[in-house]
């Protein structure tokens, strides 16, 4: 769709002063930041927690190594707080990937204490263990410190033909492609995916053997098979019922645990095998059926 | 990423398994209290399982007076064949994933034939013995 | 299309005892390991026929064995295995739904309780017009 840019309108004229003024609210000052209002060292008074970090700098040790930061704590701290504030005030060679802090934009999946979670939704305060250790996501290559390599995930969804396949397109004059919301619900689940990959880091078929296409690509796959909108099951089926495809998931269903969005991936692959396993019986037994 | 082939024969495994795994759970649970444990725990008498009580039962004793006569020559042993076949056909795929999951991913070469072989032999074997009865 | 690199990323290693970590896992694993009890018993059923086969002397000198105290257990087992099996594969057919109420799958427990109700049907069945009892 292309930006249309319009004209800047002018600026408008200030509205007139009216009759009576309303009463000021009073408001409460904003609170400092609660971060960046903590002492850079621990000062006495102050709650302190510790993080074990994972750290690999390949410009520098083959071997990954760990490191210990003592921070000042508060209640209401997530590990991705912790990590900023190593970062800010403590070890600014710390390097990892964060954005939105809000559980959606699905960038600071990491393990913490052994599972995979989203470091900004998960307080300290709910962790068992002190130190809290913080690693990259189990079973990704990792590049540098809590960074792992997502090149072949990204891959992986596009293989899945993340799109909707059309037999044949509608023409614009005869208006959108409609769907009840009964219709939307069926795919519903699937579509909340924010590939955050914490499905391929509790996976052990992944851990195991990367080409695996995994949870993720596969309830994406799923998403669009179950779109009534959509017309490409040959063709999508095709792409995941591969030997490193859904086959070799044994539906262990930790991917679908540890889903910050619910969407069940575990479950999405094993319908994309019923579907998979009932189009090639159909094929077998009636060969003469068009689809 | 390079396209991998379509894989058309994990499917007909999938599917074998799939149903053994029913088969397992619907009719095992009875037929292993029935088969094993029924005559030690005081449940059924002696003669069921006599040697003339087993041989009735593999020719439908049960079946033989009633309308369902017709059927009681196959019953019993169609039955035996299925869950002997649903058992092995189930349980070497599920084992199969567990030892490839110890193993390097290259076993599957050598593990698949192996494995669905014996479950096949299995099946074979059950079908060759329940039906060389009266 | 990458430019030329000089990543050298840390590949981690995963133990082939990565299922010990936690109590779902582990569940996994010993559901998993049902498949060595069901083979196991396929196995005990040709043994079964073949000695059934072999004639009356044959068939008794297996019911000695068949009937003993560690075979006894050895079922108990086997039945535990199955019963686990049962189990966590009604739940997992859960996840699969058959059709769609406005678009949500049928809830758990009624497709669980449909399960369990037709195992009881069968088994009814089984004991009926297989074995003659009830």
């Amino acid at each position: 769709m292309a930006l249309r840019t319009a004209p800047r309108p002018a600026p408008a004229k200030p509205a007139p002063a009216p009759k009576a003024a309303p009463a000021a609210v009073p408001v409460a000052p904003m609170p400092a930041t609660k971060a960046l209002s903590l002492p850079a060292t621990p000062t006495p008074g102050v709650k302190t927690t510790k993080l074990r970090v994972f750290r690999y700098r390949p410009e520098r040790s083959d071997e990954p190594f760990y490191q210990e930061y003592t921070i000042p704590y508060h209640d209401d701290m997530v590990v991705l707080d912790a990590l900023n504030y190593i970062k800010d005030r403590v070890d600014p060679t710390l390097t990892f990937r964060w954005s939105c802090r809000m559980g959606i934009c699905g960038s600071c999946g990491m393990n913490v204490d052994g599972t995979p979670e989203l470091t900004c939704s998960t307080y300290l305060k709910d962790l068992k263990k002190v130190p809290c250790v913080v690693e990259p996501l189990a079973g990704f290559p990792v590049l540098k410190d809590l960074v792992v390599d997502v090149e072949p995930f990204m891959r992986k969804l596009e293989s899945v033909k993340p799109y909707l396949i059309r037999a044949e397109e509608k023409p614009l004059e005869r208006g959108e492609y409609r769907q009840t919301p009964d219709q939307v619900e069926v795919y519903r689940q699937q579509s909340m995916c924010i590939h955050c990959m914490l499905c391929y880091a509790a996976c052990p078929v992944y851990a195991h053997d990367p080409r695996f296409v995994g949870p993720a690509a596969s309830a994406l796959a799923l998403r669009y098979e179950l779109d009534s909108r959509d017309q490409g099951s040959a063709e999508r089926l095709a792409a995941v019922a591969t030997e490193h495809g859904i086959w070799q998931c044994t539906f262990v269903g930790e991917c679908s645990v540890v889903c910050p969005k619910d969407v069940d991936p575990a479950g999405a692959i094993q319908q994309l095998k019923a579907m998979a396993a009932t189009r090639l019986m159909r094929s077998v037994l009636l060969p003469l059926s068009s689809r | 990423m390079e396209e991998e082939a379509v894989d058309r024969v994990s499917p007909m495994f999938w599917g074998l398994f799939s149903v053994g795994g029913f088969l397992v759970a619907l009719l095992l649970p009875v037929f292993i209290v029935m088969n094993s444990l029924a005559y030690p725990f005081h449940l059924i008498p002696a003669d069921h399982v006599t040697f003339d009580g087993a041989r009735a039962f593999l020719a439908g004793a049960p079946l033989q007076d009633g309308p369902l006569s017709v059927l009681a020559p196959w019953l019993a042993k169609l039955f035996l064949v299925v869950l002997v076949g649903g058992c092995l056909f189930h349980g070497m795929h599920r084992l199969k994933y567990v030892l490839e999951d110890f193993g390097e991913a290259e076993m599957k070469r050598v593990l698949d034939p192996v494995m669905y072989g014996i479950a096949a032999a299995g099946t074979i074997a059950a079908a060759f013995l329940a039906f060389s009865f009266p | 299309m990458a430019t030329e690199t000089v990543r050298r990323p840390y590949v981690p290693h995963r133990s082939g005892w990565w299922w010990t970590r936690n109590r779902r896992t582990l569940l996994f694993q010993f559901r998993e390991l049902s498949s060595v009890f069901v083979i196991l018993y396929a196995f005990l059923v040709l043994w079964e026929l073949w000695a059934l086969r072999g004639g009356a002397s044959s068939w008794s000198a297996f019911l000695a064995v068949w009937y003993s105290r560690p075979m006894i257990v050895l079922n108990i087992v086997i039945l535990a295995f199955v019963v686990l099996h049962a189990g966590t594969w009604f739940l997992l057919t859960t996840r699969v739904p058959l059709f769609r109420i406005h678009g949500r799958p049928p809830p758990a427990a009624l497709v669980v309780g449909g399960m369990i109700a037709v195992w009881a049907v069968l088994s009814f069945l089984v004991l009926r017009f297989l074995y003659g009892v009830v």
